[in-house]
C-alpha cells in the first residue's frame, strides 16, 4: 500500500478557539505522521489555490446560495448586489479568501496510509451542521450553508483537508518547499504497520 | 505581553504528541504566534545554547551535582571530575539528542507566558517535575537512567528560562521579534479593561 501526503488546514475559528492541539492530536492518534507544520499568515496567492478557479465550480456554488436564498425569501440581487450564479460564486471565493487571513493558520502535511480517505473520514461533512458526532467538524461546530449565506460569509469549518491526492500533491507543494518535509520514524509505526 | 520559545524535541515529535502538547499551552489561554517543524544541523543546535566556557562549566557542575546525588561515581563513567570536560562532554550529547528526528520550534504569547510555560511544563528533568505537568506526565527520564545508557537526560521541551533567553532564542529561530497578532476568545474575557 502506498504511502499518502496530504495537506490539513487548521482555519482560523480553529485557531482563534484555541483548538490546535485537539486537532493535531485527533490526527496524530490515528497514526498519522506530521512531516512538515507551519503556522503562518497565508498570502492571497496561496489561499486562491486552495479553491477552483474553474466557471462550473463558481456557477455550482452560486446556485446554491441562490437557492438558499430563494428558501428564504431573501432577495439575492438587493443583498449580494447580483443573482448571477457565477457572480455569487466569486463572491464567495473572495469571502473565503478572506476568511483565511482572519489569523495565522496551521498548515501540516500529514503522512500515511490511504491518507486522503482517513482524514477525510476524521475531518466528517465539511458542513459541520452534516458532519457526524466524532468527527472534527462534527464536534467543533453546527454551523450550515444557510447560516453563512444569509450573513454574507464562508462556512467556518474549522479544517480543511485535500480531496483527493492529485490536490493533495499540488496543495502540498503551495505550502512547502521540499526541505520543509522530513522522513522519520514515528515510534509506534512498526508496531501499527510493520509487517 | 510576554513572549517565549517552546521546542518540542525529537522524542516528542516521534511519540505523536504535538497536538497534546500544544493543547496544554492553548488551554491556559496562550497564543501561538509562530511555528515551524525543522531538523537543523549541529552547528545550528550548537548554537540555540549559549556555548560560553561558564555555561559550558557549569552545565558540567550540573552533571557533577546529580552523580553525587544518585551515589555513582562521576569519574568511573566519564572517566573525568572536570566541569569543563564534563561540560563539553554533555554538550556533545545534548546536540546528539536534538539530531534523533525533526522538532518543533514555536512562539508563544501572553501575560507571564516565560513563567506560565515553564510551569506547566514542569522540572527541566523529567523525573523531578511534579505530577500535572507534561514533562511528569509523558515521561520517567533521569540523570540516573540516562548516565546508565550513555546519554543525555531527554528534556523533551524546551521553554526560554527568562526574557531575555525568550527574546535571543525567538530572534535565533525565527530571525525577527516582530510577529503580527490576532485574537484569541478568551483575550475579550481576560485582557481589556
Amino acid at each position: 500500500m502506498n504511502k499518502q501526503r496530504v495537506l490539513i488546514i487548521i482555519k482560523p475559528d480553529a485557531v482563534q478557539r484555541g483548538l490546535i492541539g485537539e486537532i493535531l492530536k485527533r490526527l496524530e492518534q490515528v497514526g498519522l505522521k506530521i512531516v512538515g507544520l507551519k503556522f503562518v499568515w497565508a498570502t492571497q496567492d496561496q489561499v486562491k489555490n486552495l479553491y477552483p478557479e474553474a466557471e462550473t465550480w463558481f456557477k455550482k456554488v452560486g446556485e446554491r446560495t441562490l437557492t438558499n436564498y430563494q428558501k428564504k425569501d431573501l432577495d439575492a440581487k438587493k443583498i449580494l448586489g447580483t443573482d448571477n450564479p457565477v457572480e455569487i460564486g466569486k463572491l464567495v471565493k473572495r469571502w473565503l479568501i478572506n476568511y483565511l487571513q482572519e489569523s495565522p493558520i496551521l498548515c501540516a502535511a500529514l503522512e500515511g496510509h490511504e491518507t486522503v480517505e482517513i482524514i477525510r473520514k476524521i475531518c466528517g461533512n465539511t458542513i459541520p451542521l452534516l458532519a457526524p458526532p466524532g468527527t472534527i467538524r462534527g464536534d467543533f461546530s453546527h454551523d450550515n450553508i444557510e447560516l453563512a449565506n444569509e450573513n454574507k460569509r464562508p462556512l467556518r469549518n474549522v479544517i480543511h483537508a485535500s480531496d483527493t491526492i492529485q490536490d493533495a500533491e499540488k496543495e502540498i507543494k503551495v505550502w512547502f518547499t521540499e526541505d520543509e518535509l522530513f522522513e522519520y520514524e514515528r515510534a509506534d509505526e512498526e508496531i501499527m504497520f510493520g509487517p | 505581553m510576554e513572549r517565549t520559545l517552546i521546542i518540542l524535541k525529537p522524542d516528542a515529535v516521534k511519540r505523536g504528541l504535538v497536538g497534546t502538547i500544544f493543547e496544554y499551552f492553548e488551554n491556559v489561554g496562550l497564543k501561538l504566534l509562530t511555528a515551524k517543524m525543522v531538523k537543523p544541523d549541529q552547528e545550528v543546535i550548537k548554537n540555540h545554547y549559549p556555548g560560553t566556557k561558564e555555561w559550558i562549566t557549569e552545565m558540567g557542575q550540573k552533571t557533577l551535582a546529580s552523580f553525587k546525588q544518585s551515589g555513582a561515581d562521576v569519574k568511573k563513567t566519564l572517566k573525568t571530575d572536570d566541569p569543563t570536560v564534563l561540560g563539553r562532554f554533555v554538550y556533545d550529547r545534548l546536540i546528539k539528542y536534538w539530531m534523533e528526528g525533526p522538532i518543533i520550534v514555536s512562539v508563544w504569547e501572553g501575560p507571564h507566558a516565560i513563567e506560565i510555560a515553564r510551569k506547566i511544563r514542569g522540572h527541566t528533568i523529567p523525573y523531578l517535575s511534579s505530577p500535572g505537568t507534561i514533562h511528569a506526565t509523558y515521561l520517567y527520564d533521569s540523570s540516573l537512567l540516562s548516565t546508565s545508557l550513555n546519554r543525555v537526560v531527554k528534556t523533551f521541551i524546551h521553554a526560554s528560562g527568562d526574557a531575555a533567553e525568550a527574546q535571543r532564542e525567538i530572534k535565533y529561530w525565527f530571525g525577527t521579534n516582530e510577529f503580527r497578532s490576532y485574537e484569541r476568545e478568551v483575550d475579550k474575557l481576560y485582557l481589556i479593561k
